[in-house]
């Protein structure tokens, strides 16, 4: 039998299992989701991805952001965020008038490791070093 | 002229932060210049002294603003000395040196001091370094010229 009639019988008989004319399987596509999860440690956060049967793909702890810089205007508000507790807690950059000169190299020296990916946890390192009174704390 | 003519009491909380970003991004410039595999021997011999000069000029820079700073420390001192002498009750001139040692404003100061020594030190270790390359360079061309590179002692 020549091999394009063969091929043509088996598409036939697909197209028979299966109920298509066009002899595939319908099959339907899973529902894939993302949960980002609760905050795993203090610099990090979870991430899962499963599938609607509730199979995991994966699941692991990914860096948090450390540091940002947004723009207001001619403003450049940095803002540093840490994981405490089970919340995300922000920490925005506003200096009071007196900010001494040792207060200032520790501020830069957070951001410096933050923007190295260092280990640096930046609210803990601004309650060490007593510097609290320039930044404002919320929760995220 | 010199940065530290521009160097104001009143704005150090900025400048400060400028001269050890500076120090900080040249010392960590200065790691690959050690890693000389593969490099040409002409060009490392050539490029040494260069290095050796721009890390040995900020390592000398660093010692000036560890003295600036020093001298700054010694004005706060002075102006706490005459505080505590001022004072109602009078203190010996131990017991004051103790009690401003430990004044705020003067620890912090020191911290600074030692921040900016640190950085010094490890300028000139840098410098040490690039001179031991000298070195090691000319021995290695000796080496290469007399054709024993591969000599077993």
């Amino acid at each position: 039998m020549p091999l394009s009639n063969q091929n043509s019988n088996q598409n036939q008989n697909y197209g028979n299992a299966s109920g298509n004319p066009y002899g595939y399987y319908q099959v339907n596509a899973p529902q894939i989701g993302l949960t980002v999860g609760a905050p795993a440690s203090s610099t990090t956060g979870a991430i899962t991805i499963q599938v609607e049967d509730g199979t995991q793909l994966l699941s692991k702890n990914v860096p948090d952001e450390l540091m940002r810089f947004e723009m207001d205007g001619d403003t450049i508000i940095v803002s540093f965020f840490e994981n405490i507790d089970g919340k995300r807690v922000k920490a925005v950059f506003a200096p009071e008038d007196d900010l001494r000169p040792i207060e200032s190299v520790r501020i830069n020296a957070l951001m410096t490791g933050c923007s190295s990916m260092l280990k640096v946890r930046p609210i803990t390192y601004i309650k060490l070093h007593n510097l609290s009174r320039h930044f404002r704390f919320s929760e995220v | 002229m010199t940065a530290f003519l521009d160097l104001d009491e009143n704005r150090l909380v900025e400048q400060l932060v400028v001269f050890f970003e500076r120090y900080d991004a040249e010392i960590k410039k200065a790691e690959p210049l050690f890693e000389i595999q593969g490099e040409r021997l002409e060009r490392l011999a050539r490029d040494l002294p260069y290095h050796q000069v721009h890390y040995d000029q900020l390592a000398q820079e660093a010692r000036q603003l560890v003295k600036w700073l020093e001298n700054h420390a010694n004005r706060i001192e002075m102006r706490l000395t005459k505080n505590y002498l001022q004072g109602q009750r009078a203190y010996g001139q131990r017991e004051t040196a103790t009690l401003i040692a430990g004044e705020k404003e003067m620890v912090e100061q020191k911290q600074l001091i030692i921040e900016a020594s640190l950085y010094q030190q490890r300028l000139e270790s840098i410098v040490e370094g690039f001179r031991q390359m000298g070195w090691m360079i000319g021995n290695i061309t000796k080496l290469r010229v007399a054709s024993i590179q591969d000599a077993i002692i």
